[in-house]
């Protein structure tokens, strides 16, 4: 096989863009899309090849990151560089700042205000590797499954949960904490360990919480003073999902 | 026949590859070498059907069939490209755990092992499921054939045949679509604003695919800052993602690319049946 090896090194901070030494949610999401496509591309052999390289600087986030994904990552001291990829492997910098030198760097986001651009992360590296990439509907024909997790849910199941499918986001709204997922056997075995169903199918981008949710809105979850809504696409006021996904908000 | 269609071939082996730089290299000097006659360009693709359904759910019709061939006709025409086929040839298999294969999964592998119809070196295996996750179809690229010729074809959400449910993907252009990948084409945002992008020189680099019906009159939507005044997005070519009734063209530079990625990877299709009047123009086109 002569096609593509690529080396992706994550570089140490990554994990924490943005949140004061946690462990970044959207870092954890980036992480499980590359080690699906890597072990999917493991499992056919047309020719392309993925590795995925932590830099480790002992860091809590880190740590953390290990604790959902540990069999899957080749963990190196930071700063590992290329040196840690395969022999003939393309390395590829996913960064918080444009490194300079020979090396290929996808700049994600920002050290302070955390990651950007990772929505399409597994669209991009398909397109980087060369590989077909599958085509999904536009995001407002598409929907899931919205639950309400046990109180007792700690952050390690939702990283895990986030870790597992490409596609899942939470957020913590006064307490309560609502997860989205397009999975439906990751909703089933959320459901089995209690996980209470709001919708069976709610199109995410017509998701806001509001003050005062329009007649023609389907409560979801009511919070102190809040409403989570589904709406009709026309609506404006409120936050929608991408400003709610994985924030916290008292 | 197939040799001289093209000139001199290069071995097969040496080309198997997703590295962009090299696969453009190659595109490039493959086409220095080639000899073949746009007015000689035609070909008809066999294409098997292999309906993978749960009971009733999935199964698709004859006339849902020929629409969808239909479809792959009207926007292949100006590429001298058409596809045929064989009722009595149809598969159905029905398969719960196969329906909801997913893209590059073990029920895939498994499905396509067991039940590929033909050699794909010679025809399209056209395959129909329920993937879910809201995806609507995926093939193989021509390079992935040689080394893994069992996963070769596309697979399509079942409802986005003429007449499916999958509104507004139920009109048969994502066929269109996941066959121009089957073909060689990328998408026209592969790579977004680095170029060679998708290594077609007139579909303009735009940052990431269009949805719904961009409107012609907000052009040029995500067109990247290089692009020169006047060039337009292209919201309307069947390698973006706009809705089914959005998607209406290939362009020259796609067409040449289909063709030099036949006859890279893809020459087993150029059989004297496959190309039938236009094999027999070009026999009498040629002297040597
Ligand atoms: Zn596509």
């Amino acid at each position: 096989m002569t096609g593509v090896a690529l080396c992706l090194i994550l570089e140490a901070g990554f994990l924490a863009a943005g949140e004061g030494g946690h462990l970044n949610p959207e870092a954890v999401s980036v992480a499980g899309t590359v080690l699906r496509l890597a072990q999917e591309l493991h499992a056919n052999p047309a020719g392309a090849e993925l590795t995925l390289v932590l830099e480790e600087d002992g860091s809590d986030a880190a740590q953390a990151l290990r604790a959902v994904a540990d069999r899957d990552l080749i963990g190196v001291p930071a700063p590992a560089g290329a040196q840690a990829c395969p022999p003939g492997s393309r390395p590829l910098l996913l960064s918080l700042r444009l490194v300079a030198g020979d090396l290929r760097n996808w700049v994600m986001g920002d050290a302070r205000t955390g990651l950007e651009d990772v929505s399409d992360a597994d669209r991009k590296l398909r397109e980087e590797l060369g590989v077909p990439v599958p085509r999904r509907m536009a995001p407002d024909h598409i929907t899931g499954e919205l639950l309400r997790m046990p109180p007792s849910t700690s952050i390690d199941t939702l990283h895990r949960a986030v870790f597992e499918a490409d596609q899942t986001s939470w957020a913590n709204l006064a307490g309560a904490v609502v997860l989205y997922t397009e999975n439906s056997d990751q909703a089933d075995g959320l459901r089995a360990d209690g996980a209470q169903v709001l919708s069976r199918a709610v199109h995410l981008t017509r998701l806001r919480l509001l003050r005062d949710p329009p007649t023609d809105a389907v409560p979801l979850l009511t919070v102190p003073g809040m409403v989570l809504a589904e709406v009709p696409a026309t609506e404006t006021s409120g936050l929608n999902w991408r400003d709610l996904r994985f924030a916290t908000l008292r | 026949m197939t040799e001289a269609l093209y000139g001199r071939r290069c071995a097969t082996h040496e080309l198997s590859t997703g590295d962009l730089a090299r696969m453009s290299a190659l595109e490039d000097s493959f086409r220095a070498a080639s000899r073949m006659e746009s007015s000689l360009r035609a070909l008809c693709i066999k294409t098997h059907f292999i309906h993978v359904t749960d009971g009733a759910q999935g199964r698709i019709s004859q006339t849902q069939r020929e629409d969808q061939i239909a479809v792959l006709n009207a926007a292949y025409a100006p590429t001298g490209i058409s596809f045929a086929y064989d009722e009595d040839m149809v598969v159905e298999v029905d398969n719960p755990d196969f329906y909801r294969m997913g893209h590059g999964s073990l029920r895939e592998r498994n499905c396509k092992t067991l039940h590929q119809v033909d050699d794909p070196q010679k025809c399209l295996n056209f395959y129909t499921a329920a993937p879910g996750g809201g995806l609507l179809g995926w093939a193989t690229f021509p390079y992935m054939m040689e080394g893994d010729p069992a996963m070769d074809g596309v697979v399509m959400l079942d409802g986005t045949l003429p007449g499916g449910t999958a509104a507004p993907y139920n009109l048969g252009a994502t066929a269109v679509h996941e066959v121009g990948h089957w073909l060689g084409l990328y998408h026209t945002f592969q790579g977004g604003c680095v170029p060679p992008g998708d290594d077609v020189a007139d579909t303009p680099a735009h940052s990431g695919p269009n949805y719904g019906k961009p409107s012609d009159s907000d052009q040029p939507h995500n067109l990247c800052p290089t692009a020169p005044a006047g060039v337009l997005c292209p919201i309307h070519n069947y390698m973006n993602y706009v809705d089914d009734d959005w998607m209406n063209e290939f362009t020259e530079g796609q067409i040449e690319r289909i063709w030099a990625q036949i006859g890279m990877f893809r020459s087993g299709l150029l059989t004297a049946d496959n190309r039938g009047e236009a094999e027999a123009a070009f026999a009498s086109a040629v002297s040597w």
